[in-house]
């Protein structure tokens, strides 16, 4: 691998001119390839060719402008102007209140910095970069934040207390899952019931996903109105303090939670987790499960009966015992309220979405910005189709290090000399098809409802100023 | 607050005299019809069953409004909402209208408090400023962020006194700490202001969470991750607010997660859990079964109480906040003389 890193400056230094002379420098500063150690998956100097080559501000600039970078009367050229940003430099400094005014901008600040993380904040009422001329107590105006997109945050860490494949920061396909069922819950409760339309899912490039849900009326939302819909999304109220981490109360459940129960928590559980996990295989795992059932009695007959099987080693046994648990618990219902829901509330501890309650609550929260890399994993923060989330393989999304390799290596897959040169770069990679997901999923039905918005509102302030105006 | 206030009071309204109170503040509520009822029917009578309320029929009136006006609702899943409008049942109006109360209260506060700054304040140095100043200065109060008994607490003493003088909640988050080196954030937010309202300084507070979180990620991460947050907790960082130490209320309301350990035991510990723990105070059987027996009854305060007199032999005036059953311990196991009592404010003691 330490061969095309240095073919790269080669290539790169005929093709920019203007870059050449950095380049040179920094072939000076590489090692001699035999001494490189095999291809790792993130490099600062990965970094600096993504962000020169790969990394789309353009796009990402027309999203977070909803519609005010054109030129129609009804404009604010100073939206954009107005989000903070915030950068992590290599050695762990933090700088907060960045901002741009346009992609060009932030394409020159981010090659210059080349930031290990870039986060994006809310909307304030002035440029950030300009907050203390308001801080003082003399003038009416505070700086505050005005809008800023309704995000999610689920990590896999929150499940650690339900998951046996993996600890910590790792990952796998038999815990994915439990982010698949994060997706499908959210994304269609989202909908459904509170209307929102403009979703975007994002890899969070380890262990987790983000959302951001950008209809103008999520980004008006107040913190309390966001606290509310977190708390709606609420269900698991556990920790090791306490054995019985969902409380289903009532004779029915509310309509959203049946709805994720019957579309999605019960075939997850019953189809994938049961058996991904081993949920029923040993004694350690079963016990966890048992504890949620408050008859001693259905307990201690589960407990007989699988604590001297020599079917443990058996991975399906989860899934026969489980059956066998159902019996006992369905047997048992007439005895009283406690067991009615139990099955139930059973399957939503162990599948129904964790929310970060803090990401969410707060319009000043900085959240990591989709399409950049991790600096841990390398991996790129690329968008997830919720529709096809099920198919969705963290172990397969490219590495930084992947797309200088292909970006090296490829050729154009657009043929089209018109195009740009990061357009035929972007193509050459398979950052390609994320942007176009990216694009057709969400930016342009984004722009499109952002436009009409921009129109209808200038419409109705002229209407309203004429009106002003008759006798 | 206000909005609890005001709640109550629309809520004890007779429904003639709250529906005029909407027609009078135009407040743009429209019940529903009835085939849209009937459309969503089963949905309505689902929410009804869930929370265990009589299941709505054609007589009952339905609002439909968008959900961002009843935040409490959808918070609790108590309402069905489609498409981002809620369909409020009449019996729950008074929310509808407390939010709309709320949100006008709020709006005039930020609207005053601007004013204020700008104008106000200085042409009513003379009259309205010094009132207003010494509203929030007069009352000194127990929120413990400076204690009553200006006493310094020395860490020598602390493993001592967390068995002898903390409250339940306090106490499992110290031996926790001790015993995993690791609290999250909510656990060192409960344990820290509990600390700095028990007298430790800055200097001390820093070296003691440093010696735990030390042993398991090295002093280096803890001074870059951690010693900003521990500084801003004591007003030194960032907007320099000084933080007062939670009271039972705010503890009682908290929802720790997976992985936490703050919180009220007596609410968020199951049965087993709880009885554990008290066991390990020495408390006997008799007595845990009483305290047990106020949980159930979600007599949370009362539980503590009950803990602190087991514990301390003698009866205390109720339980508000962990501070406050720190000081009366004190005051129990380490009596003063009476000459200092009575210069609070200026006296230190020293711990033995």
């Amino acid at each position: 691998m330490g061969q095309p890193h240095v073919d790269a400056m080669e290539v790169d230094s005929s093709r920019n001119v203007r870059d050449s002379t950095t380049d040179y420098m920094q072939v000076d500063e590489l090692p001699a390839p035999e001494q490189n150690k095999p291809a790792d998956v993130f490099s600062p100097e990965y970094l600096r060719l993504y962000y020169s080559r790969l990394f789309p501000y353009s796009d990402m600039c027309k999203w977070l402008s909803y519609g005010n970078d054109g030129k129609h009367p009804g404009c604010d050229s100073s939206y954009l102007n107005r989000r903070e940003f915030s950068f992590t430099l290599d050695h762990d400094i933090y700088v907060r209140y960045v901002s741009f005014r346009n992609a060009s901008e932030m394409e020159s600040s981010i090659r210059d910095r080349c930031p290990y993380k870039i986060d994006i904040g809310a909307v304030y009422n002035v440029d950030p970069a300009k907050r203390t001329a308001y801080a003082s107590s003399g003038s009416e105006k505070v700086f505050a934040p005005v809008e800023r997109e309704l995000v999610f945050d689920v990590d896999m860490t929150d499940y650690d207390d339900i998951r046996f494949c993996c600890t910590g920061a790792d990952i796998c396909l038999k815990c994915w899952p439990l982010m698949t069922i994060a997706i499908k819950v959210l994304d269609t409760a989202l909908r459904e019931d509170f209307g929102f339309e403009h979703i975007l899912w994002v890899y969070s490039g380890r262990r987790g996903v983000h959302c951001w849900v950008c209809d103008v009326k999520a980004r008006r939302l107040t913190n309390e109105q966001r606290a509310a819909v977190a708390e709606y999304f609420r269900v698991y109220k556990g920790n090791e303090n306490n054995t019985k981490k969902v409380s289903l109360g009532g004779s029915a459940m509310h309509p959203s939670l049946l709805r994720a129960y019957v579309e999605v928590l019960r075939p997850f559980f019953e189809d994938q987790i049961l058996s991904n996990q081993g949920l029923l295989q040993f004694e350690e795992r079963y016990g966890k499960l048992l504890d949620m059932i408050q008859d001693d009695g259905i307990v201690a007959q589960a407990q007989d009966r699988w604590q001297s099987s020599r079917r443990s080693s058996e991975t399906d046994v989860s899934v026969a015992r489980w059956k066998q648990l159902k019996n006992l618990l369905e047997s048992g219902k007439h005895k009283g309220s406690g067991l009615r829901r139990c099955v139930e509330e059973i399957i939503f501890s162990y599948t129904y979405p964790r929310v970060d309650f803090e990401v969410s609550k707060h319009m000043n929260h900085l959240l990591k910005a989709p399409f950049c890399v991790h600096p841990k994993t390398g991996r790129i923060c690329v968008p997830i189709d919720a529709e096809e989330c099920d198919r969705f393989d963290p172990t397969a999304v490219p590495t930084v290090a992947d797309l200088i390799e292909e970006l090296n290596k490829g050729e154009a897959s657009l043929s089209n000399v018109a195009q740009n040169q990061k357009e035929r770069d972007i193509s050459k990679t398979s950052l390609m098809k994320s942007i176009e997901l990216f694009r057709t999923q969400f930016l342009n039905p984004l722009l499109k409802s952002c436009k009409a918005d921009v129109e209808n509102s200038y419409t109705e302030k002229l209407h309203n100023t004429q009106t002003k105006l008759d006798w | 607050m206000e909005s609890s206030l005001f709640r109550n009071r629309f809520h004890s309204e007779a429904p003639d005299d709250q529906k005029r109170f909407l027609e009078d503040n135009e407040l743009p509520y429209k019940a529903i019809s009835t085939s849209d009822f009937e459309s969503i029917k089963d949905k309505l009578v689902q929410v009804a069953r869930s929370l265990n309320q009589p299941s709505p029929n054609a007589d009952s009136t339905f609002y439909k409004v968008p959900f961002e006006e009843v935040p409490e609702l959808v918070a609790g899943r108590k309402v069905y909402i489609h498409k981002g409008q809620a369909y409020v049942p009449s019996t729950q109006l008074t929310f509808l209208v407390a939010g709309q109360f709320r949100s006008k209260l709020s709006k005039a506060l930020v609207l005053t408090y601007r004013k204020w700054m700008s104008v106000i304040s200085e042409e009513e140095s003379d009259r309205l400023a010094p009132i207003v100043e010494a509203l929030s200065s007069r009352y000194l109060g127990p929120d413990y962020s400076q204690g009553k008994i200006k006493s310094e607490v020395a860490l020598q003493d602390m493993d001592d006194l967390a068995k002898t003088s903390f409250p339940l909640c306090m106490r499992h988050l110290f031996f926790k700490l001790r015993e995993e080196h690791h609290l999250k954030h909510g656990g060192r937010q409960q344990l820290g202001l509990f600390l700095k309202g028990v007298g430790l300084k800055l200097e001390d507070a820093l070296a003691f969470w440093r010696s735990e979180f030390g042993q398991k990620m090295g002093v280096e991460r803890f001074d870059k991750e951690y010693a900003y947050n521990i500084r801003h907790n004591y007003g030194k960082e960032g907007k320099r607010t000084d933080y007062t130490p939670f009271s039972c209320n705010k503890i009682i309301l908290s929802t720790p997660g997976v992985g936490d350990h703050h919180g009220c035991p007596y609410r968020h510990f199951s049965e087993e859990n709880l009885r554990a723990a008290l066991g390990s105070m020495h408390l006997g059987v008799r007595i845990v079964d009483e305290i047990l027996e106020k949980v159930r009854n979600r007599h949370y305060q009362v539980a503590c109480s009950l803990t602190f007199e087991a514990t301390h032999g003698s009866q205390t005036i109720g339980i508000n906040h962990p501070n406050q059953y720190f000081e009366q311990s004190r005051k129990i196991l380490q009596p003063k003389v009476p000459q200092e009592l009575a210069n609070d404010n200026t006296e230190t003691t020293t711990a033995s």
